[in-house]
Protein backbone atom coordinates (compact mmCIF):
# COMPACT_ATOMS: atom_id res chain seq x y z
CA UNK A 1 0.00 0.00 0.00
CA UNK A 2 1.42 3.38 -0.95
CA UNK A 3 2.10 5.98 1.69
CA UNK A 4 -0.48 8.42 0.40
CA UNK A 5 -3.20 5.80 0.37
CA UNK A 6 -2.17 4.69 3.83
CA UNK A 7 -2.33 8.27 5.10
CA UNK A 8 -5.75 8.74 3.51
CA UNK A 9 -7.09 5.58 5.13
CA UNK A 10 -5.69 6.80 8.45
CA UNK A 11 -7.47 10.11 7.93
CA UNK A 12 -10.71 8.25 7.24
CA UNK A 13 -10.24 6.35 10.48
CA UNK A 14 -9.30 9.33 12.67
CA UNK A 15 -12.07 11.57 11.35
CA UNK A 16 -14.54 8.71 11.78
CA UNK A 17 -13.50 8.29 15.42
CA UNK A 18 -13.94 12.03 15.99
CA UNK A 19 -17.38 11.96 14.36
CA UNK A 20 -18.40 9.04 16.59
CA UNK A 21 -17.11 10.60 19.81
CA UNK A 22 -20.57 11.87 20.91
CA UNK A 23 -21.69 8.23 20.91
CA UNK A 24 -19.80 7.58 24.14
CA UNK A 25 -22.21 9.74 26.15
CA UNK A 26 -25.00 8.14 28.25
CA UNK A 27 -28.37 7.86 26.59
CA UNK A 28 -27.01 7.09 23.17
CA UNK A 29 -28.34 3.83 21.69
CA UNK A 30 -25.63 1.14 21.82
CA UNK A 31 -26.73 -0.09 18.40
CA UNK A 32 -25.73 3.19 16.81
CA UNK A 33 -22.29 3.02 18.38
CA UNK A 34 -21.84 -0.60 17.28
CA UNK A 35 -22.96 0.26 13.76
CA UNK A 36 -20.53 3.17 13.76
CA UNK A 37 -17.59 1.07 14.89
CA UNK A 38 -18.30 -1.68 12.38
CA UNK A 39 -18.74 0.94 9.68
CA UNK A 40 -15.48 2.56 10.68
CA UNK A 41 -13.55 -0.66 10.19
CA UNK A 42 -15.26 -1.13 6.84
CA UNK A 43 -14.60 2.47 5.81
CA UNK A 44 -10.88 2.12 6.45
CA UNK A 45 -10.63 -1.17 4.62
CA UNK A 46 -13.09 -0.45 1.80
CA UNK A 47 -13.77 3.27 1.52
CA UNK A 48 -15.69 2.76 -1.71
CA UNK A 49 -18.37 0.69 0.02
CA UNK A 50 -21.41 1.82 2.03
CA UNK A 51 -19.35 1.65 5.24
CA UNK A 52 -18.52 5.39 5.41
CA UNK A 53 -22.25 6.11 5.11
CA UNK A 54 -22.77 3.79 8.08
CA UNK A 55 -20.25 5.79 10.10
CA UNK A 56 -21.95 9.07 9.25
CA UNK A 57 -25.45 7.74 9.99
CA UNK A 58 -24.23 6.40 13.33
CA UNK A 59 -22.54 9.72 14.09
CA UNK A 60 -25.71 11.67 13.24
CA UNK A 61 -27.92 9.37 15.33
CA UNK A 62 -25.50 9.53 18.26
CA UNK A 63 -25.31 13.31 18.01
CA UNK A 64 -29.08 13.74 17.85
CA UNK A 65 -29.70 11.26 20.66
CA UNK A 66 -27.08 12.80 22.91
CA UNK A 67 -28.53 16.29 22.84
CA UNK A 68 -32.23 15.50 22.56
CA UNK A 69 -34.12 18.72 22.03
CA UNK A 70 -31.42 20.95 23.50
CA UNK A 71 -29.24 23.08 21.31
CA UNK A 72 -25.68 21.69 21.60
CA UNK A 73 -22.62 23.91 22.08
CA UNK A 74 -21.52 25.64 18.89
CA UNK A 75 -17.88 24.53 19.21
CA UNK A 76 -18.83 20.89 19.59
CA UNK A 77 -21.21 21.19 16.64
CA UNK A 78 -18.51 22.66 14.44
CA UNK A 79 -16.03 19.98 15.53
CA UNK A 80 -18.38 17.12 14.69
CA UNK A 81 -19.42 18.80 11.42
CA UNK A 82 -15.74 19.13 10.45
CA UNK A 83 -15.13 15.48 11.33
CA UNK A 84 -18.14 14.42 9.27
CA UNK A 85 -17.00 16.51 6.31
CA UNK A 86 -13.42 15.25 6.52
CA UNK A 87 -14.51 11.64 6.80
CA UNK A 88 -16.76 12.03 3.78
CA UNK A 89 -14.17 13.78 1.60
CA UNK A 90 -11.30 11.48 2.60
CA UNK A 91 -13.42 8.40 1.95
CA UNK A 92 -14.43 9.77 -1.47
CA UNK A 93 -10.80 10.24 -2.47
CA UNK A 94 -9.60 6.99 -0.92
CA UNK A 95 -12.31 5.12 -2.82
CA UNK A 96 -10.89 6.42 -6.09
CA UNK A 97 -7.34 5.27 -5.32
CA UNK A 98 -6.17 1.65 -5.50
CA UNK A 99 -4.00 0.55 -2.60
CA UNK A 100 -0.79 0.43 -4.63
CA UNK A 101 -1.33 3.68 -6.52
CA UNK A 102 1.34 6.32 -6.63
CA UNK A 103 -0.62 9.51 -6.30
CA UNK A 104 0.37 12.65 -8.10
CA UNK A 105 0.74 15.62 -5.79
CA UNK A 106 -1.67 17.65 -7.94
CA UNK A 107 -4.49 15.22 -7.10
CA UNK A 108 -4.02 15.83 -3.40
CA UNK A 109 -3.76 19.59 -3.86
CA UNK A 110 -6.96 19.66 -5.91
CA UNK A 111 -8.92 17.66 -3.34
CA UNK A 112 -7.48 19.64 -0.44
CA UNK A 113 -8.47 22.89 -2.12
CA UNK A 114 -12.01 21.61 -2.69
CA UNK A 115 -12.28 20.38 0.89
CA UNK A 116 -11.03 23.74 2.16
CA UNK A 117 -13.59 25.63 0.09
CA UNK A 118 -16.38 23.36 1.32
CA UNK A 119 -15.32 23.85 4.94
CA UNK A 120 -15.17 27.62 4.55
CA UNK A 121 -18.62 27.82 2.96
CA UNK A 122 -19.96 25.40 5.56
CA UNK A 123 -18.56 27.62 8.27
CA UNK A 124 -20.45 30.55 6.75
CA UNK A 125 -23.64 28.48 6.66
CA UNK A 126 -23.00 27.37 10.25
CA UNK A 127 -22.49 30.96 11.34
CA UNK A 128 -25.76 31.99 9.76
CA UNK A 129 -27.67 29.00 11.12
CA UNK A 130 -26.32 29.17 14.66
CA UNK A 131 -26.74 32.93 14.73
CA UNK A 132 -30.45 32.84 13.97
CA UNK A 133 -32.65 33.88 16.88
CA UNK A 134 -34.65 31.01 18.38
CA UNK A 135 -38.23 31.80 17.47
CA UNK A 136 -41.35 29.69 18.04
CA UNK A 137 -42.16 27.62 14.97
CA UNK A 138 -45.10 28.12 12.71
CA UNK A 139 -46.68 25.86 10.12
CA UNK A 140 -45.80 28.03 7.10
CA UNK A 141 -42.20 28.38 8.33
CA UNK A 142 -41.84 24.66 8.82
CA UNK A 143 -43.32 23.97 5.38
CA UNK A 144 -40.89 26.46 3.93
CA UNK A 145 -38.03 24.70 5.72
CA UNK A 146 -39.13 21.32 4.40
CA UNK A 147 -39.30 22.69 0.88
CA UNK A 148 -35.83 24.17 1.26
CA UNK A 149 -34.50 20.84 2.54
CA UNK A 150 -35.99 18.95 -0.38
CA UNK A 151 -34.63 21.52 -2.81
CA UNK A 152 -31.16 21.37 -1.26
CA UNK A 153 -31.09 17.59 -1.57
CA UNK A 154 -32.57 17.65 -5.08
CA UNK A 155 -30.02 20.06 -6.46
CA UNK A 156 -27.08 17.61 -6.43
CA UNK A 157 -29.35 14.94 -7.87
CA UNK A 158 -30.23 17.20 -10.79
CA UNK A 159 -26.59 18.13 -11.31
CA UNK A 160 -25.53 14.49 -11.20
CA UNK A 161 -27.92 13.28 -13.88
CA UNK A 162 -25.84 11.49 -16.50
CA UNK A 163 -28.02 12.24 -19.53
CA UNK A 164 -27.38 15.96 -19.38
CA UNK A 165 -25.04 17.30 -22.05
CA UNK A 166 -23.47 20.66 -22.49
CA UNK B 1 -29.60 0.15 -23.48
CA UNK B 2 -27.39 3.02 -22.49
CA UNK B 3 -23.63 3.03 -23.06
CA UNK B 4 -21.00 3.81 -20.51
CA UNK B 5 -21.34 7.10 -18.75
CA UNK B 6 -20.50 8.96 -15.58
CA UNK B 7 -22.14 7.11 -12.72
CA UNK B 8 -22.77 8.31 -9.18
CA UNK B 9 -20.41 6.84 -6.62
CA UNK B 10 -21.16 5.78 -3.08
CA UNK B 11 -19.88 9.21 -2.01
CA UNK B 12 -22.61 11.01 -3.99
CA UNK B 13 -25.32 8.73 -2.66
CA UNK B 14 -23.95 9.29 0.83
CA UNK B 15 -23.80 13.06 0.51
CA UNK B 16 -27.29 13.46 -0.96
CA UNK B 17 -28.98 10.81 1.16
CA UNK B 18 -27.48 11.76 4.48
CA UNK B 19 -27.43 15.49 3.78
CA UNK B 20 -31.09 15.49 2.80
CA UNK B 21 -32.06 13.36 5.77
CA UNK B 22 -30.20 15.66 8.15
CA UNK B 23 -31.93 18.72 6.69
CA UNK B 24 -35.34 17.11 7.02
CA UNK B 25 -34.53 16.07 10.58
CA UNK B 26 -33.37 19.61 11.29
CA UNK B 27 -36.73 21.01 10.18
CA UNK B 28 -38.84 18.35 11.87
CA UNK B 29 -36.89 18.35 15.15
CA UNK B 30 -36.22 22.08 15.01
CA UNK B 31 -32.52 21.37 15.48
CA UNK B 32 -30.44 23.99 13.70
CA UNK B 33 -27.22 22.13 14.55
CA UNK B 34 -28.26 19.37 12.14
CA UNK B 35 -28.17 21.96 9.36
CA UNK B 36 -24.54 22.56 10.28
CA UNK B 37 -23.84 18.82 9.97
CA UNK B 38 -25.64 18.61 6.62
CA UNK B 39 -24.03 21.71 5.12
CA UNK B 40 -20.61 20.28 4.16
CA UNK B 41 -22.16 17.19 2.63
CA UNK B 42 -24.59 19.06 0.40
CA UNK B 43 -22.29 22.00 -0.34
CA UNK B 44 -19.51 19.62 -1.31
CA UNK B 45 -21.87 17.76 -3.62
CA UNK B 46 -23.16 20.93 -5.30
CA UNK B 47 -19.70 22.43 -5.72
CA UNK B 48 -18.28 19.17 -7.03
CA UNK B 49 -21.09 18.53 -9.48
CA UNK B 50 -21.06 22.12 -10.76
CA UNK B 51 -17.83 21.34 -12.62
CA UNK B 52 -18.64 17.73 -13.39
CA UNK B 53 -17.34 16.00 -16.53
CA UNK B 54 -19.64 14.82 -19.28
CA UNK B 55 -17.36 13.53 -22.04
CA UNK B 56 -15.82 10.09 -22.12
CA UNK B 57 -12.16 9.76 -21.18
CA UNK B 58 -9.78 7.91 -23.51
CA UNK B 59 -6.62 5.93 -22.94
CA UNK B 60 -3.85 4.87 -25.31
CA UNK B 61 -0.57 3.10 -24.65
CA UNK B 62 2.71 3.60 -26.45
CA UNK B 63 5.44 0.98 -26.41
CA UNK B 64 8.93 1.12 -27.91
CA UNK B 65 8.99 0.21 -31.58
CA UNK B 66 12.40 -1.42 -31.37
CA UNK B 67 13.06 -4.67 -29.61
CA UNK B 68 14.82 -4.54 -26.25
CA UNK B 69 17.87 -6.44 -25.15
CA UNK B 70 17.86 -8.42 -21.95
CA UNK B 71 18.68 -6.09 -19.10
CA UNK B 72 17.77 -3.11 -21.27
CA UNK B 73 15.44 -0.35 -20.23
CA UNK B 74 12.51 1.17 -22.04
CA UNK B 75 9.89 3.78 -21.44
CA UNK B 76 6.27 2.73 -21.80
CA UNK B 77 3.62 5.41 -21.68
CA UNK B 78 -0.11 5.50 -21.25
CA UNK B 79 -1.77 8.72 -22.36
CA UNK B 80 -5.07 9.88 -20.90
CA UNK B 81 -7.19 12.38 -22.76
CA UNK B 82 -10.54 13.86 -21.84
CA UNK B 83 -12.60 16.78 -23.06
CA UNK B 84 -13.63 17.59 -19.48
CA UNK B 85 -11.64 17.80 -16.31
CA UNK B 86 -10.99 14.53 -14.50
CA UNK B 87 -9.99 14.83 -10.87
CA UNK B 88 -8.44 11.39 -10.49
CA UNK B 89 -7.36 9.28 -13.43
CA UNK B 90 -5.93 6.02 -12.13
CA UNK B 91 -3.88 4.32 -14.81
CA UNK B 92 -2.78 0.75 -14.32
CA UNK B 93 -0.35 -0.87 -16.72
CA UNK B 94 0.05 -4.56 -15.89
CA UNK B 95 3.45 -5.97 -16.76
CA UNK B 96 4.27 -9.56 -17.69
CA UNK B 97 6.92 -11.62 -15.91
CA UNK B 98 9.67 -10.66 -18.34
CA UNK B 99 9.36 -6.92 -17.68
CA UNK B 100 9.78 -5.33 -14.28
CA UNK B 101 9.23 -1.72 -13.32
CA UNK B 102 12.44 0.20 -12.93
CA UNK B 103 13.45 1.10 -9.42
CA UNK B 104 11.03 3.71 -8.16
CA UNK B 105 8.55 3.24 -10.99
CA UNK B 106 4.93 2.42 -10.16
CA UNK B 107 2.59 0.42 -12.35
CA UNK B 108 -0.43 2.18 -10.85
CA UNK B 109 -0.46 5.97 -11.02
CA UNK B 110 -3.12 8.49 -10.10
CA UNK B 111 -2.98 11.80 -11.97
CA UNK B 112 -5.35 14.69 -12.65
CA UNK B 113 -6.33 15.42 -16.24
CA UNK B 114 -7.16 18.86 -17.56
CA UNK B 115 -9.76 19.41 -20.25
CA UNK B 116 -8.37 18.67 -23.71
CA UNK B 117 -4.82 18.22 -22.49
CA UNK B 118 -3.31 14.75 -23.05
CA UNK B 119 -1.57 13.58 -19.91
CA UNK B 120 1.20 11.01 -20.42
CA UNK B 121 1.77 8.55 -17.63
CA UNK B 122 5.25 7.13 -18.22
CA UNK B 123 6.44 3.83 -16.85
CA UNK B 124 10.12 2.94 -17.00
CA UNK B 125 10.65 -0.81 -17.29
CA UNK B 126 13.57 -3.19 -17.47
CA UNK B 127 13.56 -6.33 -19.60
CA UNK B 128 14.56 -9.28 -17.44
CA UNK B 129 13.86 -12.13 -19.83
CA UNK B 130 13.75 -12.64 -23.56
CA UNK B 131 10.48 -13.29 -25.32
CA UNK B 132 7.42 -11.56 -26.66
CA UNK B 133 5.83 -9.96 -23.64
CA UNK B 134 2.19 -8.94 -23.72
CA UNK B 135 1.81 -5.54 -22.07
CA UNK B 136 -1.60 -4.54 -20.88
CA UNK B 137 -4.38 -4.08 -21.33
CA UNK B 138 -3.83 -0.76 -19.63
CA UNK B 139 -6.81 0.19 -17.50
CA UNK B 140 -8.09 3.69 -16.76
CA UNK B 141 -10.41 4.32 -13.82
CA UNK B 142 -11.61 7.90 -13.98
CA UNK B 143 -13.24 9.76 -11.13
CA UNK B 144 -14.76 13.20 -11.53
CA UNK B 145 -16.62 15.78 -9.44
CA UNK B 146 -14.27 15.20 -6.53
CA UNK B 147 -15.07 11.56 -6.11
CA UNK B 148 -18.81 11.83 -6.72
CA UNK B 149 -18.87 10.41 -10.24
CA UNK B 150 -16.91 7.62 -11.85
CA UNK B 151 -16.52 6.23 -15.35
CA UNK B 152 -16.46 2.47 -15.95
CA UNK B 153 -12.94 1.11 -16.50
CA UNK B 154 -11.49 1.93 -19.93
CA UNK B 155 -9.22 -0.78 -21.32
CA UNK B 156 -6.74 -0.61 -24.19
CA UNK B 157 -5.64 -3.38 -26.51
CA UNK B 158 -2.81 -5.66 -25.44
CA UNK B 159 0.51 -4.55 -26.90
CA UNK B 160 3.59 -6.66 -27.34
CA UNK B 161 7.14 -5.82 -26.33
CA UNK B 162 9.85 -7.99 -27.82
CA UNK B 163 13.01 -8.68 -25.89
CA UNK B 164 15.84 -10.29 -27.77
CA UNK B 165 17.92 -12.89 -25.96
CA UNK B 166 21.08 -10.83 -26.18
CA UNK B 167 23.00 -9.49 -23.27
CA UNK B 168 26.73 -10.00 -23.39
CA UNK B 169 28.09 -10.85 -26.78
CA UNK B 170 29.77 -14.15 -27.53
CA UNK B 171 33.34 -13.80 -28.67
CA UNK B 172 35.46 -16.53 -30.18
CA UNK B 173 39.03 -15.64 -30.95
CA UNK B 174 39.79 -18.78 -32.88
CA UNK B 175 38.60 -19.47 -36.39
CA UNK B 176 35.89 -21.83 -37.40
CA UNK B 177 37.12 -25.40 -38.00
CA UNK B 178 36.56 -25.34 -41.75
CA UNK B 179 36.18 -22.13 -43.71
CA UNK B 180 34.45 -23.03 -46.92
CA UNK B 181 33.40 -19.94 -48.85
CA UNK B 182 35.52 -17.91 -51.20
CA UNK B 183 35.25 -14.72 -49.24
CA UNK B 184 34.57 -13.91 -45.65
CA UNK B 185 35.93 -12.64 -42.42
CA UNK B 186 37.74 -15.74 -41.15
CA UNK B 187 41.41 -16.43 -41.60
CA UNK B 188 41.63 -19.64 -43.55
CA UNK B 189 44.40 -22.19 -43.08
CA UNK B 190 45.09 -21.91 -46.79
CA UNK B 191 47.25 -19.17 -48.31
CA UNK B 192 45.53 -16.69 -50.55
CA UNK B 193 44.29 -13.15 -50.79
CA UNK B 194 43.55 -11.84 -47.34
CA UNK B 195 44.62 -9.53 -44.58
CA UNK B 196 46.25 -11.99 -42.15
CA UNK B 197 50.03 -12.30 -42.51
CA UNK B 198 51.15 -15.89 -43.19
CA UNK B 199 54.88 -15.25 -43.84
CA UNK B 200 57.47 -14.16 -46.37
CA UNK B 201 58.51 -16.55 -49.15
CA UNK B 202 60.47 -16.43 -52.39
CA UNK B 203 58.68 -15.05 -55.42
CA UNK B 204 56.89 -17.62 -57.58
CA UNK B 205 55.29 -17.33 -60.96
CA UNK B 206 51.83 -15.88 -60.63
CA UNK B 207 52.55 -13.72 -57.59
CA UNK B 208 51.38 -10.14 -57.90
CA UNK B 209 53.95 -7.41 -57.95
CA UNK B 210 52.24 -5.50 -55.17
CA UNK B 211 52.95 -8.48 -52.91
CA UNK B 212 56.73 -8.07 -53.27
CA UNK B 213 58.36 -7.43 -49.92
CA UNK B 214 61.05 -4.95 -50.95
CA UNK B 215 62.76 -4.85 -47.56
CA UNK B 216 63.45 -8.61 -47.49
CA UNK B 217 64.24 -8.58 -51.22
CA UNK B 218 66.88 -5.86 -50.67
CA UNK B 219 68.40 -7.69 -47.74
CA UNK B 220 68.57 -11.13 -49.36
CA UNK B 221 69.10 -10.08 -52.96
CA UNK B 222 66.33 -12.45 -54.13
CA UNK B 223 62.78 -11.47 -54.88
CA UNK B 224 60.45 -12.24 -51.95
CA UNK B 225 56.73 -11.74 -51.49
CA UNK B 226 54.53 -11.40 -48.45
CA UNK B 227 52.06 -14.24 -48.27
CA UNK B 228 48.73 -14.06 -46.47
CA UNK B 229 46.01 -16.44 -45.45
CA UNK B 230 42.88 -16.22 -47.48
CA UNK B 231 39.82 -14.75 -45.80
CA UNK B 232 36.86 -17.07 -46.00
CA UNK B 233 33.45 -17.45 -44.55
CA UNK B 234 31.65 -20.51 -43.29
CA UNK B 235 28.22 -21.76 -42.53
CA UNK B 236 27.23 -22.18 -38.93
CA UNK B 237 24.20 -24.28 -38.15
CA UNK B 238 22.67 -23.68 -34.76
CA UNK B 239 20.54 -26.56 -33.54
CA UNK B 240 18.44 -25.62 -30.54
CA UNK B 241 17.05 -28.52 -28.56
CA UNK B 242 13.88 -27.08 -27.07
CA UNK B 243 12.17 -30.43 -26.67
CA UNK B 244 13.09 -30.26 -23.01
CA UNK B 245 13.50 -27.47 -20.51
CA UNK B 246 15.16 -28.27 -17.20
CA UNK B 247 15.59 -26.00 -14.22
CA UNK B 248 13.82 -22.81 -13.31
CA UNK B 249 14.14 -19.41 -15.00
CA UNK B 250 16.36 -17.56 -15.42
CA UNK B 251 18.87 -20.43 -15.15
CA UNK B 252 16.82 -23.02 -17.00
CA UNK B 253 18.23 -24.95 -19.90
CA UNK B 254 15.96 -23.39 -22.55
CA UNK B 255 16.87 -19.85 -21.52
CA UNK B 256 20.56 -20.70 -21.54
CA UNK B 257 20.23 -22.37 -24.94
CA UNK B 258 18.34 -19.47 -26.48
CA UNK B 259 20.78 -16.91 -25.09
CA UNK B 260 23.75 -18.93 -26.27
CA UNK B 261 22.24 -19.38 -29.74
CA UNK B 262 21.61 -15.64 -30.05
CA UNK B 263 25.13 -14.77 -28.91
CA UNK B 264 26.79 -17.28 -31.24
CA UNK B 265 24.63 -16.13 -34.15
CA UNK B 266 25.46 -12.50 -33.53
CA UNK B 267 29.16 -13.26 -33.34
CA UNK B 268 29.37 -15.22 -36.57
CA UNK B 269 27.07 -12.89 -38.48
CA UNK B 270 29.20 -9.97 -37.43
CA UNK B 271 32.19 -11.87 -38.79
CA UNK B 272 30.43 -12.19 -42.14
CA UNK B 273 29.47 -15.84 -41.88
CA UNK B 274 26.21 -17.46 -42.83
CA UNK B 275 24.16 -18.75 -39.95
CA UNK B 276 21.24 -21.15 -40.04
CA UNK B 277 18.96 -22.13 -37.19
CA UNK B 278 16.95 -25.24 -36.47
CA UNK B 279 14.65 -25.55 -33.49
CA UNK B 280 14.24 -29.26 -32.90
CA UNK B 281 10.84 -28.80 -31.30
CA UNK B 282 9.61 -26.79 -34.28
CA UNK B 283 11.61 -27.84 -37.31
CA UNK B 284 9.06 -26.18 -39.59
CA UNK B 285 10.40 -22.81 -38.43
CA UNK B 286 13.96 -23.50 -39.51
CA UNK B 287 15.88 -20.52 -40.79
CA UNK B 288 18.14 -21.17 -43.77
CA UNK B 289 21.71 -19.92 -43.80
CA UNK B 290 22.11 -16.26 -44.70
CA UNK B 291 24.34 -13.48 -43.53
CA UNK B 292 23.91 -9.86 -42.62
CA UNK B 293 22.34 -7.76 -39.94
CA UNK B 294 18.79 -8.32 -41.14
CA UNK B 295 19.36 -12.06 -40.90
CA UNK B 296 20.23 -11.67 -37.24
CA UNK B 297 16.85 -10.03 -36.70
CA UNK B 298 15.21 -12.96 -38.47
CA UNK B 299 17.03 -15.46 -36.27
CA UNK B 300 16.17 -13.57 -33.11
CA UNK B 301 12.53 -13.39 -34.16
CA UNK B 302 12.46 -17.17 -34.26
CA UNK B 303 14.42 -17.55 -31.03
CA UNK B 304 12.09 -15.33 -29.01
CA UNK B 305 9.26 -17.73 -29.80
CA UNK B 306 11.15 -20.75 -28.48
CA UNK B 307 9.05 -22.79 -26.09
CA UNK B 308 9.62 -26.16 -24.53
CA UNK B 309 7.46 -28.42 -26.67
CA UNK B 310 7.43 -32.11 -26.16
CA UNK B 311 5.62 -34.05 -28.85
CA UNK B 312 4.72 -37.71 -28.61
CA UNK B 313 4.47 -38.03 -32.35
CA UNK B 314 7.85 -38.69 -33.92
CA UNK B 315 8.99 -35.78 -36.05
CA UNK B 316 11.86 -35.57 -38.50
CA UNK B 317 15.18 -36.88 -37.19
CA UNK B 318 18.00 -34.50 -36.47
CA UNK B 319 19.85 -35.90 -39.48
CA UNK B 320 16.91 -34.96 -41.71
CA UNK B 321 16.73 -31.51 -40.17
CA UNK B 322 20.36 -30.65 -40.74
CA UNK B 323 20.56 -32.30 -44.15
CA UNK B 324 20.14 -29.03 -46.10
CA UNK B 325 23.18 -27.54 -44.34
CA UNK B 326 26.49 -27.44 -46.15
CA UNK B 327 28.76 -30.45 -45.75
CA UNK B 328 31.44 -28.30 -44.14
CA UNK B 329 29.09 -26.44 -41.85
CA UNK B 330 29.95 -26.03 -38.22
CA UNK B 331 27.05 -27.48 -36.25
CA UNK B 332 26.53 -26.01 -32.80
CA UNK B 333 24.00 -28.05 -30.85
CA UNK B 334 22.55 -26.36 -27.79
CA UNK B 335 20.96 -28.93 -25.56
CA UNK B 336 20.76 -30.02 -21.92
CA UNK B 337 21.74 -33.48 -23.23
CA UNK B 338 19.48 -35.04 -20.67
CA UNK B 339 17.79 -37.75 -22.67
CA UNK B 340 18.96 -40.66 -24.75
CA UNK B 341 17.31 -39.14 -27.82
CA UNK B 342 19.32 -35.93 -27.58
CA UNK B 343 22.55 -37.88 -27.11
CA UNK B 344 21.66 -40.05 -30.09
CA UNK B 345 21.04 -36.89 -32.10
CA UNK B 346 24.52 -35.62 -31.30
CA UNK B 347 26.05 -38.92 -32.32
CA UNK B 348 24.10 -38.83 -35.57
CA UNK B 349 25.33 -35.33 -36.28
CA UNK B 350 28.90 -36.38 -35.65
CA UNK B 351 28.53 -39.27 -38.06
CA UNK B 352 27.31 -36.89 -40.77
CA UNK B 353 30.89 -35.71 -41.14
CA UNK B 354 30.34 -32.16 -40.03
CA UNK B 355 32.19 -30.44 -37.24
CA UNK B 356 29.92 -30.65 -34.25
CA UNK B 357 30.15 -28.75 -31.00
CA UNK B 358 27.65 -29.59 -28.29
CA UNK B 359 26.88 -26.78 -25.88
CA UNK B 360 25.67 -28.24 -22.61
CA UNK B 361 22.86 -26.04 -21.30
CA UNK B 362 22.02 -28.12 -18.24
CA UNK B 363 21.90 -25.77 -15.24
CA UNK B 364 24.73 -26.30 -12.76
CA UNK B 365 22.51 -26.20 -9.72
CA UNK B 366 19.80 -28.44 -11.11
CA UNK B 367 18.02 -30.31 -8.33
CA UNK B 368 15.10 -32.69 -8.82
CA UNK B 369 11.75 -32.10 -7.17
CA UNK B 370 11.59 -34.54 -4.26
CA UNK B 371 9.18 -37.34 -5.09
CA UNK B 372 10.28 -39.95 -2.61
CA UNK B 373 13.13 -41.36 -0.62
CA UNK B 374 14.94 -42.49 -3.74
CA UNK B 375 14.83 -39.20 -5.63
CA UNK B 376 18.28 -38.06 -4.57
CA UNK B 377 19.92 -41.39 -5.30
CA UNK B 378 18.18 -41.69 -8.65
CA UNK B 379 19.31 -38.22 -9.59
CA UNK B 380 22.91 -39.00 -8.71
CA UNK B 381 22.79 -42.18 -10.78
CA UNK B 382 21.35 -40.23 -13.69
CA UNK B 383 24.15 -37.66 -13.43
CA UNK B 384 26.77 -40.43 -13.42
CA UNK B 385 25.24 -42.07 -16.45
CA UNK B 386 25.03 -38.74 -18.24
CA UNK B 387 28.68 -38.03 -17.51
CA UNK B 388 29.58 -41.40 -18.97
CA UNK B 389 27.51 -40.66 -22.10
CA UNK B 390 29.21 -37.29 -22.54
CA UNK B 391 32.54 -39.06 -22.28
CA UNK B 392 31.48 -41.40 -25.06
CA UNK B 393 30.52 -38.40 -27.18
CA UNK B 394 34.01 -37.01 -26.66
CA UNK B 395 35.37 -40.31 -27.91
CA UNK B 396 33.27 -39.79 -31.06
CA UNK B 397 35.01 -36.46 -31.53
CA UNK B 398 32.18 -34.28 -30.29
CA UNK B 399 33.39 -31.75 -27.75
CA UNK B 400 30.81 -30.95 -25.10
CA UNK B 401 31.23 -27.59 -23.45
CA UNK B 402 29.04 -25.87 -20.87
CA UNK B 403 27.89 -22.38 -21.79
CA UNK B 404 29.78 -19.78 -19.80
CA UNK B 405 29.10 -16.71 -21.88
CA UNK B 406 31.61 -14.96 -24.07
CA UNK B 407 34.62 -17.11 -24.91
CA UNK B 408 32.88 -20.38 -24.05
CA UNK B 409 33.70 -22.04 -27.33
CA UNK B 410 37.25 -20.82 -27.91
CA UNK B 411 39.07 -23.92 -26.78
CA UNK B 412 36.54 -26.19 -28.39
CA UNK B 413 36.71 -24.45 -31.77
CA UNK B 414 40.47 -24.61 -31.67
CA UNK B 415 40.36 -28.35 -30.98
CA UNK B 416 37.68 -28.89 -33.60
CA UNK B 417 39.72 -27.03 -36.19
CA UNK B 418 42.75 -29.11 -35.36
CA UNK B 419 40.71 -32.28 -35.67
CA UNK B 420 39.27 -31.17 -39.00
CA UNK B 421 42.74 -30.55 -40.44
CA UNK B 422 43.96 -33.89 -39.18
CA UNK B 423 41.05 -35.67 -40.80
CA UNK B 424 41.86 -34.09 -44.14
Amino acid sequence: MSRVVLALRALVGVSGVLALLPGWAPGVPAGAVLLGLLGLAGAVLRPGSAAPAGVLVAAAVAWTAKHGTDLPPAAATLLVASAVATHHQAAALAAALPAAARVDRAVLVRFARHAGLVLVLSAVVAGLALGLPDRPGSVPLELLGLAAAVLAAALPVLLGRSDRRR
Amino acid sequence: MSGPGWRPTAALVRAVGLGGALLLAAVLLRRVDLVVLAAPLLLGAVLGLAGRPYAAPALAIRIPADALLEGGRAELAATVTAADRIDVAVVELPLPAGLTPDSGAAVVRAVPVGPGVPVPVPLSVRATRWGRHPVGPAVLRATGAYGLLSWPPVRTEVASVTTWPLRDGFGASDTVPRAEGLVGGHRSRLPGEGGELAGVRPFAVGDRLRRVNWRVTARTGALHVTSTYSDRDTEVLLVLDSTQDLGRPPENSLDTGVRAAAAVAEHYLRAGDRVALVDLARPYRSVPARNGRSHLVRLLDVLVDARALRSDTPGPTVTDVVAPAAADALVVLLSPLATASSLTAVAALARSGRSVVAVDTLPDGLRPDPRGDWTELAFRLWRLRRDADLGRLAELGVPVVPWRGAGSLDAVLRDAGRAARTAR
